[in-house]
């Protein structure tokens, strides 16, 4: 019994300490395109059969406005499942947050209502 | 057309200097529902948006915050209940119509939604209007009302913090009320303004002082009106100079007789920056210097775009900078790293926007920035270097210079001037233990000293009521009351850090 309990023990150091230790690549969008509007959203994406099959992110949060930055991160628990499974299964974490909007200024107290922008 | 409320699958939220995490009840995005044109129909309606998240807080009794950059070391914006991403709210509203006796240029006047950064309102004024903002931090990606609303400074000996080029701020403070605050003694915008917006039209030196510096608890600020100025151009000198008793003078009490500072050829600098490392007296301190022109100077260099810090950089970005390079930084990491990137360099010259940009260092650093009058200032460095004597940490120590605000509750208060010190470092335990020692000096010493309130500064009520006195507490508290004037209302708009404060 104990010595289930130390198996348990070590591996929940173990997950802590493998999934604690990342590795991140930031691409930015230089000058105000790289201006962040929302806070990062992150998903964990799978790769899956050597690339064959990849998994997309789900980016549903931009309000139609384009990426400010992305941040792919890897840590030694997903370097452990790619060395295991021989690339069988490849995860990765990707995080991203969103541009802002680049507003025409406007006339403050008039009520003539600009034309709707065409997305 | 209502704003578009993103609701976030996200249940906890960390700050940009990632100080802290904490745990939340909902977290929304707001943007305007048509974000390519700055309409006053489009503001009301995120207005009217806005008001409904109030009124769900009040409902499912949950505390809101409104989210600027997130910048604060603090935990000022930090909230358990809903947080409210306003950075998508980027409206800019240029030269609005001013009240009859206005005697400024309406031309200088702009009116922002709360979700603009200073890098935005800079570019926007600089190459839109051919204005600059009179001052700024030393770097730029701060929303609008996050930096006045925790009384961010720059380093100008001309004019005062932010919150001081603010003229009127549009508050939104109850599910059924908004608010256009301003001076009573300085009428800015026409009646008209706030009527079309539906807003109460509240002209009050007493309530727009305490609302300037809110720390997010007077409602939500939607809209500031800023008071800008012509563009002007900064022409920059960096020099490693020796502390001697000429410069310490400089440092205490901003006189020059015993300095030559670089490139001044008898002229009052417009920014003034000291950084020593403290592990390296015996290199000097590094002095920064900038004289403002109407014109760019003839044959002064712009500063380089590929450089990693810009010439307005102060100890924070400089930390910043050297966490990215060596995210173990020890005390000689440290003096070998400044040495490469935080050079001497001379007749450099840019607009404030130049000068001072949207860092985007994101090492794990610590700040925090105490405030001191002229005269306190030898004392409070000669304190810190002691203490660094016995308990050496690894970081930098920055004075910057500002003239006292009018606001409330700023740190910056100390008249006729406020010396900020810097004490910026890699975020460690020994680096928050060497603050606290300094605190705690400067308190049994009886210095009479401040804390930046987004900066790293462990306030209780008892300190912060000993720092501003009881008059200034209660003012600010009656306004608050005056604005939100429900116990239900107050209640949502606290967080742990406004009652650690004793401020809720």
């Amino acid at each position: 019994m104990q010595s289930q309990t130390g198996s348990w023990r070590l591996a929940a150091v173990l997950c802590l300490t493998l999934s604690s230790a990342c590795a991140h690549y930031r691409v930015q969008a230089p000058g105000h395109a790289g201006a962040p509007a929302t806070e990062p959203e992150k998903e964990v994406l799978w790769s899956l059969a050597w690339g064959l099959v990849q998994e997309k992110p789900t980016v549903d949060n931009c309000q139609g406005q384009a990426l400010a930055e992305v941040t792919q991160s890897t840590n030694l628990g997903f370097a452990l499942i790619s060395v295991v499974t021989l690339g069988i299964a490849m995860p990765q974490q990707v995080e991203w947050r969103c541009a802002k909007a680049q507003p025409s200024p406007g006339e403050l107290g008039s009520l003539t209502e600009a034309p709707q922008e065409v997305r | 057309m209502p704003p578009i409320i993103h609701k976030s699958d996200l249940k906890q939220w960390q700050n940009w200097h990632q100080t802290y995490t904490q745990k939340l009840e909902l977290l929304v995005d707001v943007w305007n529902a048509n974000a390519s044109q700055s309409t006053t129909e489009g503001y009301a309606d995120t207005t009217r948006g806005l008001q409904g998240l109030i009124a769900q807080a009040l409902r499912e009794g949950l505390e809101l915050r409104a989210l600027g950059a997130g910048w604060s070391f603090s935990t000022a914006p930090a909230t358990s209940g809903i947080l409210v991403n306003t950075k998508p709210l980027n409206y800019l509203f240029p030269a609005p119509r001013t009240h009859p006796s206005y005697a400024g240029s309406r031309e200088n006047l702009l009116f922002v939604q709360c979700g603009n950064s200073v890098a935005e309102l800079n570019h926007f004024l600089e190459e839109k209007m051919g204005k600059a903002l009179p001052t700024s931090g030393a770097s730029n990606g701060q929303t609008i009302a996050g930096a006045i609303a925790t009384g961010t400074h720059g380093s100008s000996l001309d004019f005062g913090a932010m919150q001081d080029f603010v003229a009127g701020l549009h508050l939104i403070v109850s599910p059924e009320r908004h608010v256009w605050l301003e001076r009573a003694s300085s009428p800015t915008i026409h009646d008209d303004i706030p009527q079309k917006l539906g807003a109460e039209l509240i002209r009050d030196d007493r309530l727009f002082n305490a609302a300037l510096v809110s720390l997010g608890s007077f409602g939500i600020v939607h809209g500031v009106l800023l008071v800008a100025e012509d563009r002007y151009y900064l022409q920059a000198y960096r020099q490693r100079m020796p502390l001697t008793d000429g410069l310490w003078r400089a440092m205490d009490q901003l006189d020059f007789s015993g300095v030559a500072l670089p490139g001044s050829a008898g002229q009052k600098p417009y920014h003034l920056q000291f950084v020593i490392n403290p592990n390296d007296l015996a290199g000097g301190v590094y002095v920064t210097v900038m004289y403002k022109h109407a014109q760019r100077p003839p044959d002064s260099r712009p500063p380089s775009p590929s450089s990693k810090l810009t010439p307005g950089d102060s100890a924070l970005e400089i930390v910043g900078v050297l966490t990215d390079v060596a995210s173990d930084l020890t005390i000689p990491v440290l003096g070998k790293l400044l040495d490469r990137f935080y050079g001497e360099f001379s007749d450099i010259s840019g607009t404030p926007g130049q000068m001072f940009t949207d860092t985007t260092t994101r090492g794990k650093s610590f700040g925090s920035a105490v405030g001191v009058p002229l005269g306190q200032v030898r004392k409070t460095v000669e304190t810190a270097l002691a203490i660094n004597r016995e308990y050496a940490f690894p970081g930098l120590l920055a004075l910057r210079y500002v003239m006292s605000s009018k606001a409330t509750l700023a740190f910056t208060h100390h008249d006729p001037m406020t010396c900020v010190l810097d004490i910026d470092g890699a975020s460690s335990a020994r680096t928050k233990t060497f603050c606290q020692k300094v605190w705690q000096q400067l308190s049994a010493q009886q210095v009479p000293h401040t804390l930046h309130w987004g900066k790293i500064n462990n306030l209780d009520g008892a300190r912060v009521r000993s720092m501003y006195g009881p008059e200034r507490i209660e003012a600010w508290l009656k306004a608050r009351q005056a604005l939100l004037t429900s116990p239900a209302l107050r209640a949502t708009f606290s967080n742990d850090y406004l009652r650690a404060l004793g401020l809720a």
